[in-house]
């Protein structure tokens, strides 16, 4: 079975781990693990400017839903300092900026200078400015000091991370004793009826919206592909168990579309 | 549509809804500012979840937070039923004495939220309808008519129940004349008591001089 075919086949089992650390998956195609970094770069180099609309657009508006639950999940308090990891155009720092108030602080990261441009346009004209720092950071080497962060979150950004378990090993070393970490992500819908209308929808309606409203159809097959070449519930419950998290526990939401992971350190 | 989408849907409403009831009235802005950082929770038993009123730079959010992660300056437990009740500060003794509901934290959060709302003058149906669409307005003003016809029947139950308690305790309760008529019966009864007491004197002195005769 070639490289290709076993990530194929590891998908349509929702086991979509590559073994083979020299070569990953982008969507489906298989390609050299150092090139995915860049590739990625450039889908969302792509998207960034249509990049809200076009979540609006796609899931109907229901991420919002999803963020907010996020949030609420957090246990987030005034005077906490927060990593919005992956967090492209600041929809959880936005909110997470209230919550902590002038005592607290939260860091707006990505590895994607377009992304994190338009966030920090959109968060100033909200005049969100006092408690929010931006930086460009690649979740597998984060730039901060062990102990740093009460709560982190990465919001339907840890699929796009070439190497997941080496993200989640160095978020684990950022978080404080007592932090915890929440991963908001595309999963596997836990429905039959779901996940065959989802998949109709994901292959033949996103390209072409994508296609219509961000002039980019390929970007959103890519979104669609690596969806379903993330690692499901249990899966990525077992490797946040693995990087060090405990009282690991997840949630679905909308029928396991998309699911809520929660871990601690202790 | 599962109960996390209700609760953010109705949460993310009410929120839009409040912040602009509450910067119509520049009054309002001045109360807002006494409450900025500051979070009210109500933790109601008919919900799963608390309900979390937090004010930053003049805006109200609304959080709800699952119960093991909360933390508000001030908590109100207490239920939809109490808080119908709730009209004087006279009942909210009362209700705090029966345990009907329960303050912990800083009372003058709660106070200063109370003062923002009390001026507030919210359509809900129209309020909601711009926000949910027709059909969810309509779903949620059946949820919340189920729940007001709910409450109305429990009430009509107690109320009933009271009654007839009433009426029992009135049928176990001892009337006047019974009282009278004890009162006769228990006389009667003293007189036959000493009636028998001076003829067992009587018989007791006959005795004794019946046995003085004989000795001697």
């Amino acid at each position: 079975m070639s490289v290709s075919e076993k990530i194929m086949s590891d998908a349509n089992n929702n086991q979509p781990v590559d073994t083979n650390k020299e070569t990953t998956h982008f969507g489906y195609k298989t390609v050299e693990a150092k090139e995915k970094a860049s590739m990625v770069a450039d889908v969302f180099h792509s998207v960034a400017k249509q990049y809200d609309i076009m979540n609006d657009l796609m899931s109907f508006g229901i991420h919002r839903l999803w963020k907010r639950f996020t949030i609420d999940a957090s246990g987030v308090r005034p005077g906490n300092k927060i990593l919005d990891l992956a967090g492209g155009t600041g929809d959880l720092t936005a909110r997470f900026s209230q919550l902590v108030g002038r005592e607290g602080k939260v860091i707006l990261a990505d590895i994607n200078s377009s992304m994190l441009n338009v966030g920090r346009d959109k968060l100033r004209d909200r005049g969100l400015v006092q408690n929010i720092e931006y930086v460009q950071a690649n979740a597998e080497a984060l730039p901060f000091e062990e102990n740093t962060f009460d709560v982190v979150t990465i919001a339907f950004g840890l699929r796009n991370v070439t190497d997941k378990d080496k993200a989640l090993r160095s978020i684990f070393r950022v978080l404080k004793p007592g932090g915890r970490l929440l991963v908001l992500e595309f999963s596997k819908p836990d429905n039959e009826l779901v996940s065959k209308a989802y998949d109709f929808y994901s292959f033949n309606i996103l390209p072409k919206m994508g296609e219509l409203v961000a002039k980019d159809g390929e970007s959103y097959q890519y979104l669609a592909e690596s969806i379903r070449m993330h690692p499901d519930q249990e899966t990525l419950k077992s490797m946040m168990e693995n990087a060090g998290f405990e009282q690991t526990t997840y949630h679905n939401l909308t029928s396991g579309i998309v699911a809520l992971h929660k871990g601690y350190k202790f | 549509m599962s109960e996390f989408m209700h609760t953010q849907l109705l949460a993310g409403a009410v929120e839009i809804i409040l912040n602009q009831a509450l910067h119509k009235g520049g009054a309002k802005q001045a109360s807002l500012i006494k409450l900025n950082e500051k979070s009210l929770a109500v933790v109601l038993g008919e919900f799963s979840r608390p309900i979390v009123l937090t004010v930053n730079s003049n805006k109200l959010l609304v959080t709800s937070p699952a119960s093991e992660n909360l933390a508000a300056d001030c908590t109100i437990h207490t239920s939809i039923k109490t808080l119908v009740q709730l009209k004087t500060e006279q009942q909210l003794t009362q209700l705090i004495k029966d345990e009907q509901l329960d303050i912990d934290g800083d009372i003058k959060v709660a106070q200063h939220f109370a003062a923002c709302f009390e001026t507030l003058s919210i359509d809900w149906p129209s309020e909601l309808e711009a926000h949910l669409g027709d059909i969810g307005t309509y779903k949620l003003m059946q949820l919340v008519n189920s729940i007001k016809a709910k409450l109305k029947f429990a009430k009509q139950q107690i109320t009933s129940d009271a009654t007839e308690w009433l009426i029992h305790e009135k049928k176990l309760a001892v009337s006047k004349q019974e009282i009278s008529d004890f009162i006769g019966d228990v006389t009667q009864l003293e007189q036959q008591v000493s009636s028998i007491s001076d003829t067992i004197d009587a018989l007791a002195i006959k005795l004794q001089n019946t046995s003085k005769t004989i000795g001697t």
